[in-house]
């Protein structure tokens, strides 16, 4: 599927605008949701889902049916985390995606992160976090804003998935971010 | 038995019914996941309730009449029995998901079933049982609409796409990358390259009918390879990233070998060879390399 580009843009546009954590985040929401639900045989199937404590949000479910969608995720259900921040996620944000995963008894996260991964020269960087959590088993794939920027169609994004994915699978986390 | 008039089928607007495979271990796992589904409106049948001789006959109705069969795998491993339940599940078309109960599980888990997709129990209740019945509901709304069988021969038409510069470590890095490419395979370079200890490529091979046979590990050698020691080394990468399939690739002509142990599949291939194939041929040595995989003894 071909993308809006000018949609695209304007969002992109909009995402370092001022506002509270919520609002940014639900910005960067609303063009995943857009991007995602455009790959063929995956959809979008819910938002802004709380544990029953309250405790633990995530932001998209991604469903997909893996005959058809291309995507490289074994689960057929994908938690999805947008970090609409001007700072790179942190470790402790790539681990609270990881104990989603890990609680809700899956194996694949996804994580857009607009500004990227803080690292990978500190200590108990995300790019740790990341590796640590493919040691537990928990595969977390990691796009960026300035990926968001790059894509056109679906395959597109598709594409960048399974590139990304094959690269925390060869070096335990993402050496093109 | 149910009447015929109950079979399941793509239209059924009825509850969902899910068969639970099970080793006798793991009825206390079983015993929570049937409240859970049961609580969320599914119904749930057991091979405990196949009573009537023979049992052939009985279990391939039970499973005919469900809409989905969740296979557990975890304390009691993968028993015959339960092996037999998900191949009687796959001969009646029936989708099927594997439940683990530990995430340690999965590295027990038959090659054969890696196309499975999987729910870990380990997690905390109420997700993993939204999850649970998340999936099956999947399963079952993907059933319901067939797509070409995923064994089928894939062709090329999806051309290759242009792909960034690389920094290959060396020549023949270099010749086995770009004949990956060629494939229309995505290519994956270690760096720095030429490291000790550590991979050269992983490459995702479009169209494998499991999306758990990618990546393939490559380890490329030199000229006068030593290919035992890279089949070691290539084998010991795998098993720290949860690959199934590698390869070898030489740098000569020689033919294509599959070395299966220890539930790895390794292809040793000489480059020139890698060079001839096209994707379909190449997709089909993997599945080569996949059912020789399967099939081999534990």
């Amino acid at each position: 599927m071909r993308y809006d580009s000018q949609f695209i843009d304007a969002c992109i546009k909009g995402l370092p605008l001022p506002g509270s954590t919520t609002a940014k985040g639900m910005r960067l929401q609303e063009l995943v949701d857009y991007v995602v639900g455009g790959l063929e045989g995956a959809r979008v199937y819910d938002r802004n889902t709380h544990n029953a404590a309250q405790s633990q949000e995530v932001d998209l479910w991604l469903q997909h049916d893996r005959r058809i969608s291309g995507l490289p995720f074994a689960d057929l259900l994908v938690p999805i985390e947008c970090k609409n921040e001007k700072t790179p996620a942190s470790s402790a944000e790539v681990s609270r995606l990881e104990t989603k995963v890990r609680d809700s008894g899956g194996s694949d996260g996804l994580l857009v992160a607009r500004s990227g991964l803080a690292g990978p020269t500190l200590d108990k960087s995300a790019h740790d976090a990341i590796h640590v959590a493919l040691s537990h088993g928990i595969r977390i794939i990691v796009i960026t804003g300035d990926d968001l920027n790059r894509i056109r169609d679906s395959s597109d994004l598709r594409d960048l998935l399974v590139v990304r994915y094959v690269e925390l699978r060869l070096e335990g986390t993402y050496r093109t971010i | 038995m149910m009447s015929p008039q109950t079979e399941r089928t793509a239209e059924t607007p009825s509850r969902l019914r899910a068969f639970i495979s099970y080793a006798a271990p793991d009825r206390d796992a079983v015993d929570v996941m049937r409240q859970w589904l049961q609580a969320r409106d599914v119904e749930v049948a057991t091979a405990d309730e196949v009573v009537a001789a023979p049992i052939k006959q009985e279990l391939v109705s039970a499973l005919v009449h469900s809409d989905v069969v969740i296979a557990v795998l975890g304390q009691g491993g993968a028993s015959p029995g339960v092996l037999f339940e998900i191949g009687a599940a796959y001969a009646t078309g029936r989708p099927t998901l594997i439940v683990v109960e530990a995430r340690e599980d999965l590295r027990q888990l038959p090659a054969a079933l890696s196309d499975l997709p999987v729910v870990v129990l380990g997690g905390r209740a109420a997700p993993v049982a939204d999850r649970l019945l998340a999936t099956v509901q999947a399963l079952v709304a993907d059933w319901a609409s067939p797509v070409a069988a995923i064994d089928a021969p894939i062709s090329d038409s999806l051309p290759p796409l242009p792909q960034p510069q690389r920094d290959w470590a060396d020549e023949s890095e270099r010749r086995v990358g770009e004949a990956l490419i060629k494939l229309g395979a995505k290519v994956v370079t270690q760096q720095p390259g030429n490291t000790v200890k550590r991979l050269d490529l992983a490459v995702w091979v479009p169209g494998l009918p499991a999306p758990q046979l990618n990546p393939i590990l490559v380890e490329v050698t030199g000229r006068r390879p030593d290919v035992q020691r890279s089949i070691d080394q290539l084998r010991a990468f795998m098993r720290e990233r949860g690959s199934l399939l590698g390869a070898v690739v030489t740098a000569d002509s020689r033919s294509h070998q599959w070395v299966i142990d220890g539930g790895l599949a390794i292809l040793v291939i000489g480059v020139e060879t890698l060079e001839s194939k096209t994707l379909e041929s190449f997709q089909r040595l993997m599945v080569e390399g996949r059912n020789q995989l399967f099939h081999a003894p534990r």
